[in-house]
């Protein structure tokens, strides 16, 4: 190409493919090309710009556009550095996309892992909304995980990861607590082999527990090895016993929260998380103080999955409301109960925000990164997945395992510019599709019923969006004040010939 | 006619520093006019080590999982793709292709320092 016919090229503009528009109040308008997430806001005049984007869509040449808006350069320039308008070069040359080819080396790369050993698949607690189905946890027998299983899992993990790579190690269940002995003995395997066949590497400890079981050592054992938890807190008393009681039906609230409360005198970090259903979906400002008040170091709110792992699918009337959820979830944010940082799904978007981030999946299973081991040592991608067929990535104990297949067909079947329904969305580089158990063993089961498959699209889309929407206005207010401070203490923020600071 | 404001001492007049550069600087940019006022929003925030995701995990779990699938520019070392209005502005490394002095030199992402424009990775 001559560099008459170059230039001419790059003249030509357009808006970006990946418009994230966002309208508040009277005047106020965000932008942002989710592909990098580099937002502007116009905290005034959002008629102006939108009519200006207009013309440069039908304009489409800088030349053009500087002959009819003669004072607007820097608006435009502006726009060009946030990715707002693109060269029709940049977009021909895919450079609006994400480049879906290196997926499968970022997969062999590994720095982190976390490893979920379901340690048993008992559980003391009849749950209603129970992921663990049935027939595939075969919940009835009280089955639990051998020491060579659980050992030949962290060798394999640990041998995947790269040199100074990270294994956590997520004690899981069933109740992982019911089988704490072997929890003791992987933490002690991992321990003795830090500076021999693990050196370099570097482990971290975590228990997903119902902590209605408090095992004599384990705030000992815990403390040795800065162990971190998690525990599902539905909610207030009436709440927690109405959505988690024992499998007799009596109350577990007092008796988690009185571990709780021992864990975290002890210093120990117990992160608390709460299941959205149509139980507690109208009670998540109060749910939030009462994780606080327990002594949570962190607060997460995760609407139900609708399909355990037998695919079955739960009852109609469990499933919240999307409205409701969302409206909870405003409020528990606006409240400032937790800071963002601490609070889920928060923290995670926040990151997808970053400026120059881009999100192409919706969480890291199709990269492998997180393999849940069952007692026998059968291998899946996510928890949620455990025991269905078509997800079986191999036997921890041979070399079935990794069946990278799997996650190959969840790669592209998953990928934001793959999905029919994600593929012209301007938000997917920054919500990466959302959770996609719903799609993976909801749209296409045969036992889901209507209400089921629209909460998870729902759930997947308008939440996701709900999160990202809060963080972005967040992140406008606060370049906003930064800047009005700047220019009362006298530094310079506004850059244009035509403003003096 | 504009609002004219003196800069209080000590403060650096930056009304001739091109706005792209004064972006690459601080991250911040004001642009007004009597139609609008536009804010970059380029501060972001860092908690790529403080979540759990719905599966029950903490800490490093947010590496393993939404980190994979999070990317960011790589350094400008590998800029391979600056836009035009990088190529106009930028006088600090990058050009169509970046520069060898980009490739040895440069260890910022290019949001943060480099170029303001230049967002396209190998990755």
């Amino acid at each position: 190409m001559k560099d008459s016919d170059k230039t001419e090229h790059r003249d030509k503009v357009t808006i970006t493919g990946n418009l994230i528009i966002l309208e508040r109040g009277r005047d106020e308008l965000l932008l942002v090309n989710s592909i990098d997430s580099k937002p502007l806001y116009i905290k005034k005049g959002r008629n102006y710009i939108k009519g200006f984007l207009d013309a440069v869509g039908e304009l489409g040449s800088i030349a053009k556009i500087k002959d009819v808006f003669p004072g607007d350069a820097d608006l435009l320039d502006m726009l060009m550095d946030h990715r707002i308008v693109i060269t029709r070069e940049d977009r021909e040359k895919g450079r609006d996309k994400a480049d879906m080819s290196d997926n499968r080396r970022v997969r062999d790369n590994k720095n982190a892992i976390s490893l979920y050993l379901l340690l048993t698949q008992s559980c003391n607690l009849g749950c209603v909304y129970c992921l663990n189905g049935k027939n595939t946890y075969k919940t009835d027998t009280n089955l639990k995980m051998s020491e060579e299983v659980a050992f030949r899992s962290i060798d394999r993990c640990m041998d995947s990861l790269n040199p100074d790579g990270r294994l956590e190690v997520v004690l899981f269940g069933g109740e992982p607590l019911l089988n704490w002995p072997l929890a003791k003995k992987v933490i002690n395997y991992c321990e003795e082999n830090l500076d021999g066949k693990f050196k370099g590497k570097r482990v971290h400890y975590h228990l997903t527990s119902n902590l209605t079981v408090m095992p004599k050592d384990l705030i000992e054992v815990a403390k040795k090895h800065n162990m971190t938890f998690l525990c599902d807190l539905d909610g207030p008393e009436d709440v927690h016993d109405n959505c988690r009681p024992y499998k007799n039906g009596k109350p577990s609230h007092a008796r988690t929260v009185a571990n709780i409360r021992k864990l975290t005198k002890a210093g120990l970090k117990v992160a608390l998380r709460s299941t959205i259903t149509a139980r507690n979906q109208d009670r998540m400002p109060e749910i939030a103080e009462h994780h606080r008040e327990t002594g949570g170091t962190g607060c997460a709110f995760v609407p139900v999955n609708p399909v355990n792992s037998d695919e079955a699918i739960l009852p109609r009337n469990l499933l919240p409301s999307t409205a409701s959820v969302l409206k909870g979830l405003a409020k528990v944010y606006k409240s400032r109960t937790w800071e963002t940082k601490d609070l889920f799904p928060f923290n995670v978007y926040a990151s997808h925000v970053r400026n120059g981030s881009r999100t192409v999946m919706g969480c890291g299973a199709p990269y492998g990164n997180t393999p849940v081991v069952d007692v026998n040592g059968d291998v899946y991608p996510c928890i949620y997945l455990v025991g269905i067929k078509r997800f079986y990535m191999g036997n921890i104990l041979d070399e079935s395992y990794p069946d990278n297949n799997i996650l190959d067909r969840m790669m592209d079947s998953l990928h934001v510019d793959n999905m029919e329904e994600c593929r012209e969305c301007g938000w997917r580089y920054i919500c990466g599709g959302g959770c996609p158990v719903g799609k993976l063993t909801v749209f296409d089961n045969p036992m889901a019923n209507r209400k089921a498959v629209k909460y998870c699209q729902s759930i997947r889309c308008d939440y996701t969006k709900k999160v990202i929407e809060l963080l972005l206005w967040d992140l406008a207010g606060e370049a906003a004040s930064a800047v009005k401070k700047e220019i009362n203490d006298g530094i310079p923020v506004a850059i244009d010939n035509t403003i003096h600071c | 006619m504009k609002k004219e404001k003196e800069p209080k001492d000590g403060a650096k007049s930056t009304e001739h520093m091109p706005r792209r550069e004064f972006l690459n600087k601080s991250g911040k940019a004001l642009l007004f006019t009597a139609s609008y006022v536009a804010i970059s929003v380029l501060g972001g925030r860092n908690m790529a080590h403080a979540g759990m995701c719905d599966a029950g995990c903490t800490t490093s779990c947010v590496d393993s999982c939404t980190g994979s699938t999070t990317v960011r520019p790589d350094p400008c070392s590998s800029c391979t793709g600056c836009t035009s209005s990088c190529t106009e502005s930028c006088t600090k490394y990058c050009t169509d292709s970046c520069t060898s002095s980009c490739t040895s030199g440069c260890t910022k992402w290019c949001t943060s320092g480099c170029c303001i424009s230049c967002t396209q990775s190998t990755r």
